[in-house]
């Protein structure tokens, strides 16, 4: 591993964060829009002390010190047992440094994905406080699992399952935990009001700024190479000749979910959606993360054609089928793709194993582990959250928006006017 | 939880019916059973890696697990989306 290539990728990484930060706020109401980025900022800061503070007390680094049981005479390694504030840890150029660097930037990367979701109606103290909870709790501990020693990155040495779990650039640990997040929220919040009419039919409420949210995409692409190539080559022990073809199949697969999106969207409402389009091409980098140094060019195609084309039925199940509104499509982009991602490199991986067999399974008891006890973990936390601070906006600021509500403000007060309500109550 | 799997193991026929559709269409009893099989499902996944040995045992129970997780996921999503004077 290369100490500079490594940081200087890891340098990279907030461009991703950058981009779904626009994305986010280009796909949401006008009148929440400064509401929105205050929200991603603040979320950024609450993520970054937390995850210093506590998270890496769970996440820890590989080889670090940890919470390991005998269960039927194998080591399980459960929990990280790092000291506050990232106490022992050496900057000297060793490549402890260089993990608590990555996971701090990447906790900020997963603690934005549910921003979009709550869009226009989540307020910013509780926000807050369940970014906390997500950057203290539920995004260390699956790290700690997937990246860090833990029990699920360990499938192939004490099971001989593969080469253990496999997602090098984060589409479980950032995408899939941020997404379940979101899910989560969605659930709580409820639908912006005016989504959804008394009997059931969902009204389209389109982003105001599309072009911001264009932007947002070939921003992230920057910041997702290097997330791509930072994390392959910080847990899989890659050189930085791997790049290259980090790079290509990052954009291969980017490239084909993008225009499968145009293709179905084409298809069936007859002209390409753009809003679509972008969620197409954030899937694409998404399914792309787990293993974009060990698959095929090929492969590579494949995986973002299926994210591409999967997202925008699954973007249409959950709003129109299971009354989901997620303003921004974070939920089927960042869980739907992520969890296909994850599959789909215990197919093509061409990674070298030491029994030859079992990384589909170790893929799926991944999968398993997230939605078994991820998300009951996460519900349950932003639940009892719920229950002592209440996330969700007042009927007056769910009519007066949220920049007014909470900032005093509008983003453009100059010149936006907007109809308080798409469907009549 | 435990008196509701009783009642479902020994009740008559059409009461069993009965309780069996009225837990299925309060959000609450949904969601409450959707939370249950989505830790039942991870534990029988990873508690097949733990205690079997033989690989394809360990893919059925694991897939086994996974099943159990998308009918938890299914009856979750399901209570939420129920219409609110339902659901809440």
């Amino acid at each position: 591993m290369s100490f500079v290539f490594c940081l200087l990728c890891i340098l990279l990484l907030p461009l991703a964060t950058a981009g779904l930060a626009l994305m986010h706020q280009g796909l949401g109401r006008s009148r929440s829009a400064a509401h929105t980025m205050v929200a991603s900022l603040c979320v950024l800061a609450v993520a970054s002390i937390v995850f210093i503070s506590f998270g890496f007390c769970t996440a820890g680094v590989n080889g670090g010190p940890a919470h390991t049981f005998l269960i039927a005479g194998n080591p399980w390694n459960l929990i990280a047992a790092e000291r506050p504030f990232a106490h022992g840890i050496p900057f000297d150029g060793t490549p402890s440094a260089l993990v608590l660097c990555f996971q701090f930037f990447t906790v900020g990367l997963a603690a934005i994905i549910p921003v979009s979701t709550g869009s226009d109606r989540w307020r910013l103290g509780p926000m807050c406080l369940s970014t906390a909870l997500l950057a203290a709790i539920t995004f260390p501990l699956f790290t700690h699992w997937a990246w860090c020693g833990g029990w699920l990155s360990q499938l192939g040495v004490n099971f001989g399952l593969g080469a253990g779990f496999l997602d090098a650039g984060g589409s479980s640990t950032i995408q899939v935990i941020g997404g379940l997040t979101a899910l989560s929220l969605a659930w709580i919040l409820g639908g912006r009001r005016g989504k959804y009419s008394d009997d059931g039919f969902a009204a389209a409420i389109p982003g105001h700024n599309i072009v911001l949210v264009l932007f947002g995409c070939l921003l992230a692409l920057i910041g997702w190479i290097a997330l791509n190539s930072a994390g392959t080559m910080l847990f899989y022990a890659a050189t930085p000749a791997l790049i290259p073809k980090i790079l290509l199949n990052t954009v291969l697969s980017a490239s084909a979910s993008c225009l499968a999106a145009v293709f179905v969207t084409r298809m069936r409402y007859g002209k390409p959606d753009a809003s679509l389009i972008a969620n197409g091409w954030i899937a694409g980098l998404v399914a792309s993360s787990a293993s974009s140094a060990f698959v095929s060019l090929g492969s590579s195609l494949f995986i973002g054609f299926v994210a591409g084309a999967g997202v925008m039925y699954l973007v249409e199940f959950l709003e129109l089928k299971l009354h989901i509104d997620d303003p921004g499509g974070a939920i089927s982009v960042h869980a739907g793709a992520g969890l296909w991602g994850v599959s789909a490199a215990g197919v093509f991986s061409t990674l070298p194993t030491l029994s030859g067999r079992g990384q589909l399974l170790a893929q799926i008891i991944g999968i398993a582990a997230l939605l078994g006890f991820m998300l009951p973990l996460i519900h349950g936390l932003n639940l009892l959250l719920n229950v002592f601070v209440k996330q969700r906006v007042d009927s007056d600021g769910d009519r007066q928006g949220m920049d007014v509500r909470e900032l005093g403000a509008g983003a453009y007060p100059e010149f936006v006017v907007h109809g308080d309500e798409f469907l009549p109550r | 939880m435990i008196l509701s799997s009783g009642l479902l193991l020994v009740g008559r026929r059409s009461l069993r019916l009965r309780f069996l559709l009225a837990l299925l269409c309060t959000g609450g009893s949904l969601k409450l059973v959707g939370v249950f099989l989505l830790l039942l499902g991870g534990m029988i996944a990873v508690t097949a890696v733990a205690l079997l040995r033989q690989p394809s045992e360990q893919t059925y129970f694991v897939l086994a697990g996974v099943a159990f997780e998308a009918l938890g996921l299914t009856l979750l999503a399901r209570g939420y989306a129920l219409p609110p004077r339902n659901a809440r």
